[in-house]
């Protein structure tokens, strides 16, 4: 039954939605400016994968990690050489930053492996039915894979020492350096963990579709919509707006032709927005 | 050669248009718009759809002007009680909606395939010569723009908008309506950019929803920053040294022969966003040195 199919892929979707954007999210909340390059380290993430899964004797599992943690890595470091300096400088020039990051990155991608279209090298699969749906292997492995990263970033967050200071800083940075929280390594964890989630996004992404350089900033508006609509700020907002959004934007196939689907996810957030200015659950941490 | 040169004039004006645009909007109003192609997109539709209709330049050029300043009032009153973060997102958004729509919109924007055929005003006259002609042309609508910019900053009404720039509760507090006045300023800035896209029609002939991403944005918005603050001539400074970066190395393709044209076109946008990076960080370090 059509309903049936469409959530599977909405709850596909919602996966890779929600790893970007709890990047995203967590951005925001503790370094308080939206970083629109978040959605270009999916590319980069996807595209590392590809190349190390291209290389003999590498499997596409041990390629996902090495790719996520890679890119974690790269966004950390740019975090720390070109956003460092102006830190103190509000929210502006990070914001511009990004915008200039998302360039580089996106035309980096472009001029290594240009504009062709690729697939991860997975074998393919056929669909299980179970209980009346239709699912692959590799839909089930996003979906959990997906929920696992949440639960593991929801576990840093609350038990351990970094969660802690993340969130002190998130909640007052002044009190938090009073307290004696050192930010910049807390700053460097948030961009690796951020630019670790948007690879792994990436590389599902990669997986339920196609790869080329455009899929980061394809999908840049509907994660920024799951950001807001959950609250910045809000990890647990964003993982819940990713259903929302993911599900309304797979169901309005019902009503509008297929590629007004990218527009789907951002006229909801703009009706809640008007209703609700400051997303749907509370921003915090 | 001679020819090239006077397509990147005519290229640096018309984008000139749209980043004066958003420097009334940014530059002077402190409005973070990172949507403006959507104004763009909506000049340059309307005014090729109306030419196409038999519409005179001039006329076609007013409807450009006035859809987007239509949309530009819209898109300022959707959102007034939003935080400026927020409202920077969805006017990205917007844009982008607005590209999709004229993606997907077969019945009057003829959808991928855009329109073309547009009939440039007065090509009978000039014919060999309508590249100079419509550089001329365009260097003098900018020139007039320009001047109504620096006017603007002048009146009392550019005044609000610095107010409004720097501190948006004292002008409300002295009795000004912010709102009022920062869809005012939006509205301006839509209405040049949409003249910009009428020029970008009638330049091009041929219009598509894929000339319209939001990069288009992230350009003038690059033009602006590198500008003084609110300055219209440093803007135009900035965006000729963006379209030079973007139209003017692309002379360079003859002589660079070891990468190819899909590389060089990546390697130029390499180059637009690192400076784009540089600026900022020239910029804002200063500002964060002098405060520590």
């Amino acid at each position: 039954m059509e309903l049936k199919f469409y959530l599977i892929s909405a709850l596909v979707e919602a996966s890779i939605w929600a790893l970007p954007a709890a990047g995203v999210t967590l951005i925001y909340g503790v370094l308080r400016y939206p970083n629109f390059a978040l959605s270009e380290y999916m590319t980069v993430g996807a595209y590392l994968a590809l190349a190390l899964a291209n290389l003999p004797g590498i499997t596409i599992w041990f390629a996902a990690a090495a790719a996520v943690v890679m890119t974690g890595i790269l966004a950390a470091a740019v975090d720390q050489a070109f956003f460092r300096p102006v830190r103190q400088a509000g929210a502006l020039p990070p914001i511009l930053l990004s915008l200039g990051l998302m360039l580089v990155l996106q035309n980096v991608v472009r001029f290594v492996w240009r504009n062709d279209v690729r697939e991860l090298p997975v074998p393919l699969v056929e669909p299980y039915e179970i209980a009346g749906f239709v699912i692959t292997s590799h839909q089930m492995a996003t979906i959990v894979c997906s929920l696992l990263a949440l639960f593991m970033l929801f576990f840093v967050l609350s038990r351990t020492r970094f969660g802690k200071a993340a969130r002190a800083i998130a909640n007052n940075p002044n009190l938090a350096l009073v307290a004696g929280v050192e930010p910049e390594p807390v700053y460097f964890g948030v961009l690796f963990v951020a630019g670790a989630l948007a690879a792994l996004g990436g590389i599902f992404l990669g997986l339920a579709s196609t790869i080329t350089p455009l899929i980061g900033w394809q999908t840049l508006i509907p994660i920024f919509a799951v950001a807001i609509l959950g609250g910045l700020g809000n990890v647990l907002g964003a993982a819940s707006a990713a259903l929302v959004l993911a599900a309304a934007s797979e169901y309005s196939l019902l009503v509008v032709q297929a590629s007004y689907k990218p527009a789907v996810s951002f006229v909801v957030l703009a009706l809640v927005l008007l209703v609700r200015p400051s997303g749907l659950l509370r921003s915090n941490l | 050669m001679f020819s090239y040169l006077v397509a990147i004039i005519t290229f640096t004006g018309i984008y000139a248009m749209v980043a004066l645009g958003l420097n009334i909007q940014w530059g002077m109003t402190g409005l973070i718009n990172l949507g403006q192609v959507a104004f763009f997109a909506v000049g340059a539709y309307t005014a090729g759809l109306a030419l196409l209709a038999g519409v005179p330049f001039a006329a076609a050029v007013a409807a450009a002007a006035c859809l987007a300043g239509a949309l530009g009032i819209a898109v300022a009153l959707l959102t007034p009680r939003l935080r400026e973060l927020y409202l920077s997102i969805v006017r990205l958004g917007v844009s982008e909606i607005v590209r999709i729509i004229l993606l997907n919109d077969n019945w009057i924007a003829n959808g991928p395939n855009g329109i073309g055929g547009i009939p440039q005003p007065l090509f009978a006259r000039f014919h060999g010569e309508y590249g100079m002609f419509f550089a001329g042309l365009t260097i003098f609508v900018v020139a007039i723009l320009l001047w109504l910019s620096l006017r603007l900053a002048r009146f009392p009404l550019g005044r609000i908008f610095r107010a409004i720039r720097e501190d948006e509760v004292v002008v409300d507090a002295v009795g000004k309506s912010s709102v009022l006045f920062k869809v005012e300023a939006f509205a301006i800035g839509a209405i040049f950019a949409g003249i910009g896209g009428a020029f970008y029609a009638v330049y091009l002939t041929y219009i598509s929803p894929d000339m319209f991403t939001a990069q288009v944005s992230v350009y003038v918005l690059a033009a602006v920053l590198i500008s003084a603050r609110g300055s219209s001539v440093g803007t135009i400074g900035g965006i000729a040294l963006v379209a030079f970066l973007i139209e003017g190395t692309r002379l360079l393709k003859d002589y660079i022969t070891f990468i190819d044209g899909v590389e060089l076109a990546a390697a130029r946008l390499i180059t637009l966003g690192a400076a784009l990076m540089a600026v900022v960080l020239v910029r804002y370090r200063r500002s964060v040195e002098l405060r520590s």
